[in-house]
């Protein structure tokens, strides 16, 4: 009796039973698992090093050098007008005196200071949104009213954790570009062994004139959908720790940043699986090309 | 008879050369000549028998012809182009206008008998919906309309060789080039295979057969190729060949 094909569509060239797909998607998960940690730490760090800098630009401490503990009531009424008239939109607060003394316990320790001690005048600056620190005006209003003034608006401390930060940036961005130089090598090495594979299907499909660029296809069409798979599931389970990790993280101060998440992670998570789809099935493509020529020229 | 290094297979004034050796010889790497010397020219629309001794030469002469080896020496058109300065492009496209039929079928194990036979039309960027009928029809003619969805490693010999020849056929290839294609089948089927070939030379193929079997020969008017040794010798239905 006659028939009709059973599929509608066309059965895919080359075969899916001896190109060990379940471990290399495995393997290609395990990568984007981890190209997914190292991104969403990169990002998380560069959330940080700009709130961190953010906050230290917006603020500035004046030190005033007082001649005398009698003078130094007058002194720091005379700095605050001068620096109203240069930072009109900023706040000032002026540390008192018991706040000073405080501050030199970790040096000093808990001694009794003598009451003639000239301790300097603290004065916290903080900058209104938009405002601009001008040091030099500050510091050159000071010193026209006579006052010993030093203008410190924590620049040292902000390019210190700026080079760290871009330290911690660059690690995890190197970490990124090694996983993806992994995922080609894999790449091209699963498209090295399938193409040995399949030789007959390959032999077939020359001799019936297909060009190179048609073969090229199959085995770009079958590594992108691998890495797209490994990708799709390692970034899912990349997601899940990294949200684990920053709901649970520390609230004090660490020398290490936590990783926290944002919205707009979630639009580099789908470039990444894009990328690594990518990232595949252009090393298929390209080994596919270059052995296809190569047996051409061997024979 | 001809002289041995001239044979041409039909000497009927020819639209065109579907296929031209001159002085063509192979040899693998610095071993002997395994074809020396070959002249042959298939002219457009004739239908030609290869025969000769086994191991004469007769799957590698063919294997020229369809461009699966390279000549040492000498020089080798296909449809009037010099294939040793054919781009890979042209290559494939000239291989496109070929339909094979070979001695070991070689047909995909893991697509059915439907999606081997499609596999020319799939390369050469046919629509499904275009050729499916076609497919069904050449099924039917070949005997193979049942078997369409089975896989080949289910087929006995004989239906995987009409499965292969289905799929040299399927592309209406300008030339055809088979090598024993009744060899593992029941002469009915094999009359049957003999009259799917002629038509398809009545309706303008090319075709070249190679074969031992004399009874096939003796059933068609057709140009008639001898190869012993390498080289070739010819005649025009010269019973002195068979």
């Amino acid at each position: 009796m006659s028939q009709s094909p059973e599929n509608t569509s066309a059965q895919p060239l080359l075969s899916a039973k001896i190109d060990n797909a379940r471990s290399l998607i495995i393997v290609l998960a395990i990568m984007a698992f981890l190209a997914t940690l190292a991104l969403l730490f990169s990002l998380s760090v560069d959330r940080l090093r700009k709130n961190w800098q953010g906050e230290l630009g917006r603020s500035a401490t004046v030190q005033i050098m007082v001649d005398s503990p009698e003078v130094r009531d007058a002194q720091l009424e005379t700095a605050l007008q001068v620096l109203k008239k240069t930072q009109p939109n900023a706040t000032f607060a002026p540390l008192s005196e018991a706040r000073s003394q405080a501050l030199l316990r970790p040096w000093l320790g808990n001694l009794d200071l003598p009451e003639d001690l000239p301790l300097p005048v603290l004065i916290s600056v903080s900058l209104a949104d938009g405002e601009i620190l001008s040091v030099s005006r500050m510091s050159a209003a000071l010193g026209e009213e006579g006052l010993i003034a030093e203008v410190d608006d924590h620049s040292r401390w902000s390019d210190q954790i700026g080079r760290s930060a871009q330290g911690l940036k660059a690690a995890a961005l190197a970490l990124l570009a090694l996983i993806f130089g992994a995922g080609i090598a894999v790449s091209t090495f699963a498209t090295r062994a399938a193409l040995s594979a399949q030789r007959d299907v390959i032999r077939v499909l020359v001799q019936v004139g297909a060009e190179d660029g048609f073969i090229a296809k199959l085995f770009i069409k079958q590594a992108g959908l691998r890495g797209l798979k490994g990708g799709v599931i390692g970034v899912i389970f990349g997601f899940i720790i990294a949200l684990a990790l920053s709901l649970r993280r520390n609230t004090e101060t660490t020398l290490l940043p936590d990783l926290s998440l944002n919205i707009s992670d979630g639009l580099y998570l789908i470039i990444l699986v894009v990328g690594f789809a990518c990232v595949c099935a252009l090393a298929a493509g390209i080994t596919t090309f270059r052995i296809l020529r190569r047996e051409r020229r061997r024979a | 008879m001809s002289s041995p290094t001239a044979p041409i297979a039909s000497q009927s004034d020819p639209i065109r050369d579907v296929v031209r050796f001159e002085r063509v010889g192979l040899r693998y790497g610095r071993g002997p000549e395994i074809l020396s010397d070959v002249n042959m020219r298939l002219a457009h629309g004739s239908f030609t028998f290869l025969t000769g001794p086994s191991g004469a030469g007769k799957s590698t002469l063919l294997k020229l012809c369809y461009m699966a080896l390279k000549q040492s020496r000498g020089l080798i058109n296909l449809f009037e182009k010099d294939i040793s300065v054919m781009s890979r492009t042209e290559e494939q496209a000239t291989k496109r206008k070929i339909g094979v039929v070979l001695q070991d079928f070689r047909l995909i194990d893991h697509l059915s008998v439907f999606e081997n036979v499609a596999l020319p039309l799939r390369v050469s960027g046919e629509n499904r919906a275009d050729y499916t009928q076609d497919i069904v029809e050449l099924l039917h003619w070949v005997g193979l309309d049942h078997r369409m969805n089975a896989m080949p490693q289910t087929l006995s010999g004989g239906e995987q060789q009409r499965a292969a020849i289905a799929r040299a056929v399927i592309a209406k290839p300008d030339l055809l080039i088979a090598d024993e294609p009744t060899g593992n089948v029941d002469p009915a089927i094999g009359r049957r295979l003999l009259r799917l070939f002629s038509e398809m030379n009545r309706m303008g193929t090319t075709v070249i057969i190679a074969t031992h079997d004399v009874s096939l020969i003796r059933e068609m008017q057709a140009d008639i190729l001898r190869i012993e040794k390498g080289r070739l010798l010819s005649g025009l239905n010269d019973e002195a060949h068979l």
